[in-house]
């Protein structure tokens, strides 16, 4: 018996061998199981500890804190989950365990082709016709959020899009994006969103741990972003993880800041725009008055505005002419009229007394200069001037005597 | 005025047209000189358009500064 008692170990450190073989064993490193959730209970530390069973067994099990927190699901007991984990024994207690690293819905498969049935029927019903998609407005003056309260994404969009255009109201309501209340949650923010006059509704989620994203695969969410009054924005997935939201939205991203991009225009853009327009503008139409100064200047210029003068230069040179050929006419009248009485004097020399002269007449003139036509014009001792053609001869009347000339 | 009424692109043509009509037509003097009044009005009028226009220019170019 002393020999026995030689070979007994303590309990502790059965227990820590049994544990060292366990943990030795590769395949208990890396276990895979399908089983039940019983007992399902997380800690305040935030462990949780549940069991795994089917109809004949049951094994413990306990998943740590950080593990727990990155699950896409609520568990509860009854659920068929299927685990990854590592199978060890816990030495105080003498029991082995799962530690569990993973946990999903076994369901899951059957989730998947159920989500792909449910995209088919959408689909079919045309909510995610290219057709149906409207364009996002230039320049929305509002803007609806609908993602997680407090979350980065939430902090990102609101930054990202004032800075891109300042002239934006941003309405968020925050609403649940994981967990099973997600998909009612998110129905009611968007229900509220449509009280609101928006011009633009961003859907999206915070990024962060969890990869559950079917909340926004929720049939009625779809439907409702479907009938939304204002084009939308589906900001949920990732490049790969594409959600049923993301296919009816009017407008996919995949990350915040695209939201943003999406939603309003760049102020720095459009300031360029401005600038270049007005400065076209200020070309334009300084050309336009440049081309009609040239117009109206050449048209200014021309002889007839001018020189009013040339208007009636015409009629001028006319009158003129006229008034010349009336003097001319005047003048040869006047000339034609003084050669006719040069004529009529040459013929009225003839009758004149004095031509008698050259034929021997002489005129007797008293002293007066009178002529003496008359014996009476004259008395004796009147001194008498006789005028003949080449001079005159001074005489006194020594008598006088009536009567006839002999012939 | 009534000038207001009328663009000023309208004018000008109408001035241009008075023009021609002067270079090349044989025109009574009255009429004439009613058309050689008629264009220097709308010169006057045209050129006071234009320099208002070119006023706004450079209120433009004022304000962008």
């Amino acid at each position: 018996m002393n020999k026995n008692e030689e070979l007994c170990l303590t309990v502790t450190t059965f227990n820590e061998l049994l544990k060292a073989k366990f943990d030795e064993d590769p395949d208990l490193q890396n276990v895979y199981l399908r089983g039940e959730l019983s007992n399902f209970r997380i800690y305040p530390s935030g462990h949780a500890y549940f069991s795994l069973k089917d109809d004949k067994s049951v094994v413990s099990a306990v998943m740590w804190a950080t593990y727990v927190q990155r699950l896409s699901f609520r568990p509860k007991d009854g659920d068929e989950v299927m685990i990854h984990g590592s199978c060890s024994v816990y030495p105080a207690s003498g029991k082995y365990q799962i530690y569990v690293n993973f946990m999903q819905l076994s369901g899951q498969g059957a989730e998947l082709l159920r989500l792909k049935e449910l995209a088919k029927k959408l689909q079919a019903e045309g909510l995610f016709d290219e057709s149906r998609k409207r364009r996002l407005p230039q320049f929305p003056k509002s803007i609806g959020l609908i993602t997680a309260k407090g979350s980065a994404a939430i902090k990102d969009m609101i930054t990202n899009i004032q800075n891109r255009w300042p002239l934006v109201d941003i309405y968020v309501f925050p609403s649940l994006v994981q967990g099973a209340e997600a998909p009612k949650d998110l129905l009611r923010a968007f229900k509220a969103s449509q009280e609101y006059p928006l011009d633009v509704l961003i859907i999206g989620r915070g990024g962060g741990s969890s990869e559950d994203l079917s909340a926004f695969n929720d049939e009625n969410l779809v439907r409702a972003l479907a009938s939304s009054k204002c084009p939308t924005i589906s900001a949920v997935g990732h490049e790969i993880d594409v959600t049923l939201t993301d296919y009816v939205a009017d407008k996919r991203v995949s990350t915040p800041t695209g939201a943003a991009i999406a939603a309003v225009p760049d102020k720095n853009v459009i300031f360029e725009q401005i600038d270049n327009a007005g400065e076209r503008l200020v070309n334009v139409y300084g050309s336009k008055i440049k081309n009609y100064h040239e117009r109206l200047s050449s048209l200014k210029n021309r002889p007839c505005l001018l020189n009013p003068k040339s208007i009636y230069e015409d009629q001028l040179k006319a009158l003129e002419q006229a008034g010349e050929r009336l003097t001319l006419a005047y003048a040869n009248s006047l000339e034609r009229k003084k050669s006719s009485i040069s004529s009529f004097g040459g013929r009225l020399g003839a009758l004149s007394p004095y031509g008698v002269l050259n034929r021997g007449y002489s005129i007797l003139k008293d002293e007066n200069g009178k002529t003496i036509t008359s014996i009476n014009d004259v008395k004796c001792g009147a001194n008498i001037v006789s005028e003949l053609k080449d001079g005159i001869i001074l005489s006194t009347v020594k008598e006088m005597e009536s009567g006839k000339h002999d012939n | 005025m009534t000038t207001k009424k009328v663009d000023f692109e309208t004018k000008l043509n109408r001035l241009n047209e008075i023009v021609a009509k002067m270079e090349n037509e044989v025109l009574p003097l009255e009429s004439s000189i009613a058309l050689f009044e008629e264009g220097k009005k709308l010169i006057t009028d045209l050129e006071a358009e234009l320099k208002e226009a070119e006023k706004k220019l450079g209120e433009y170019q004022e304000i962008e500064k």
